[in-house]
């Protein structure tokens, strides 16, 4: 295991893109985490913001950064032959899928930690200046939020690894995840029943998963934050678990 | 009830599917440049026909029209077939045949310019992967922040949805919205913040900018 992780970490850290991506992550999260933050000027204070959900809008738009990380991570090697080198190296399959996920959810848990921590601590005066009442870091529902947005990214590479896996393709593997992502909560909206509107957002990976950003108005969530963050584990799994079928089964 | 100003059901719900149909769309046009990267005939494409533009502009008038054909039988067939099925179970506020038309010719437009939007940017970036996603992203995106109750308020959603490409969504717009009239004028319902044509010149913009940037970089970079 320990030499296939090398292996891997090699390839991941040679490959030009790997940085700069995981950089722009970062980038992205705080310059629109700066964006929303500064555009809530509501005099009264309140309007219903969830100051710690503002300050983590940028999540939105660096979880497409991460898909493209991780979808490059495996879907790069089919693009140009390399898995049937990878795969004549080391003939256990899932052995390698696994070290793939490994080093990859260390990295974007590490660039995961950089973005939440720099969007939450540049929102915190932009949202106080704007008579926002803003709790303090450490307070237990902006460290889940925190903490929570951390993990939802590491889900995030690894459902998008899967399913890179199962398709073998890095264009098709971006397009199907970001439309999973994106366009549940689009039609979920249009729904008028009620009743299926919330069981869309209670299975959607992710309208459920952000729900760990909450802060205020827990009551009215349609799932509690923690179980939004495992419906999305759910959903990594079976998109590990398609990839890893796929991968064990059939040609490379 | 999401139908805005009305008693019924918005009439372009039909049309929900033009968001498979973009990303769709977009991988095609990325696809369209990338491949010819990935497997090196763009090489033996541009040593071809030398004039690098004119290799662009060729592969845009053919895959714009080739979208724009598509999508005008699959907006389409959403309405016709849709709309009937939406009649037949609940009220839909009835629009003229002019706004039917507008709304159709403009989704396939949509679908067009997007797919444009799509190959510049493969060509900018020489990479399927990026191109598709940073596509989703630019139209996608704003168009989800601009929908999502909790996460923005509801004045800065309207500039996403001004100022961003997905402000192009504005030409499926069924009913006008009266400045005089109270009512809930959201996305969800329908309504958008720029008349239809201006959203997507909104649009038509972006590619445009995009088209030239590839346009240069073509002539300029090595293949």
């Amino acid at each position: 295991m320990k030499l296939v992780l090398h292996a891997e970490w090699t390839k991941l850290r040679t490959t030009a893109t790997t940085g700069w991506l995981l950089l722009a992550a970062v980038a992205l999260t705080v310059m629109v985490g700066v964006l929303a933050t500064s555009a809530v000027t509501c005099p009264t204070g309140g309007c219903g913001i969830d100051p710690a959900k503002t300050s983590l809008t940028g999540v939105y738009l660096g979880q497409a950064v991460v898909v493209v990380v991780a979808v490059l991570a495996i879907g790069g090697e089919y693009g140009t032959g390399m898995i049937r080198t990878t795969f004549t190296a080391m003939p256990h399959r899932l052995v390698v899928l696994g070290a793939k996920a490994m080093l990859l959810v260390g990295l974007v848990v590490a660039a995961g930690v950089v973005a939440v921590l720099g969007a939450l601590l540049v929102g915190r005066p932009l949202l106080a200046a704007h008579g926002h009442l803003v709790l303090s870091l450490g307070a237990g529902p902006v460290l889940r939020a925190a903490v929570g947005s951390v993990l939802y990214l590491a889900l995030i590479a690894l459902l998008s690894l899967g399913i890179a896996t199962a398709v073998r393709d890095s264009v098709v593997a971006i397009g199907l995840v970001l439309g999973l992502l994106y366009l549940f909560p689009i039609i979920g909206g249009v729904v008028v029943d009620l009743t299926w509107h919330r069981h869309l957002e209670q299975i959607g990976p992710m309208a459920a998963g952000l729900a760990v950003q909450a802060t205020i108005g827990l009551q009215s969530l349609p799932i509690g934050p923690w179980a939004g963050l495992g419906v999305l584990a759910a959903w990594a799994a079976g998109g590990l678990l398609l990839g890893g079928l796929v991968v064990r089964l059939r040609d490379a | 009830m999401p139908g805005g100003a009305g008693v019924g059901v918005a009439i372009t719900q039909p049309l929900l599917g033009t968001f498979f149909g973009l990303i769709a769309v977009a991988m095609v046009g990325a696809m369209f440049i990338a491949a010819e990267y990935r497997r090196g005939l763009i090489r033996t494409t541009l040593a071809a026909h030398p004039r690098r533009g004119q290799v662009l502009a060729a592969k845009a008038v053919v895959l714009g029209a080739v979208t724009f054909a598509t999508g005008l039988v699959a907006a389409g067939f959403a309405m016709v077939v849709g709309v009937a099925h939406l009649r037949a179970n609940t009220p839909v506020d009835p629009i003229g045949v002019g706004t039917e038309v507008r709304i159709v010719v403009g989704t396939a437009l949509l679908l067009a310019v997007a797919a444009v939007l799509a190959l510049a940017l493969g060509t900018v970036l020489r990479r399927g992967a990026g191109a598709v996603a940073a596509v989703i992203v630019v139209i996608v995106l704003p168009y989800l922040l601009g929908e999502l109750p909790t996460v923005l308020p509801a004045n800065v959603q309207a500039w996403l949805l001004r100022i961003t490409p997905a402000a192009a969504f504005a030409v499926q717009q069924a009913y006008p919205s009266y400045p005089q009239v109270d009512a809930q004028y959201t996305l969800i319902g329908g309504y958008y913040p720029l008349p239809p044509w201006a959203g997507l010149a909104v649009l038509c913009g972006y590619a445009a900018l995009a088209v030239g940037l590839a346009t240069v970089l073509l002539r300029r970079r090595d293949a």
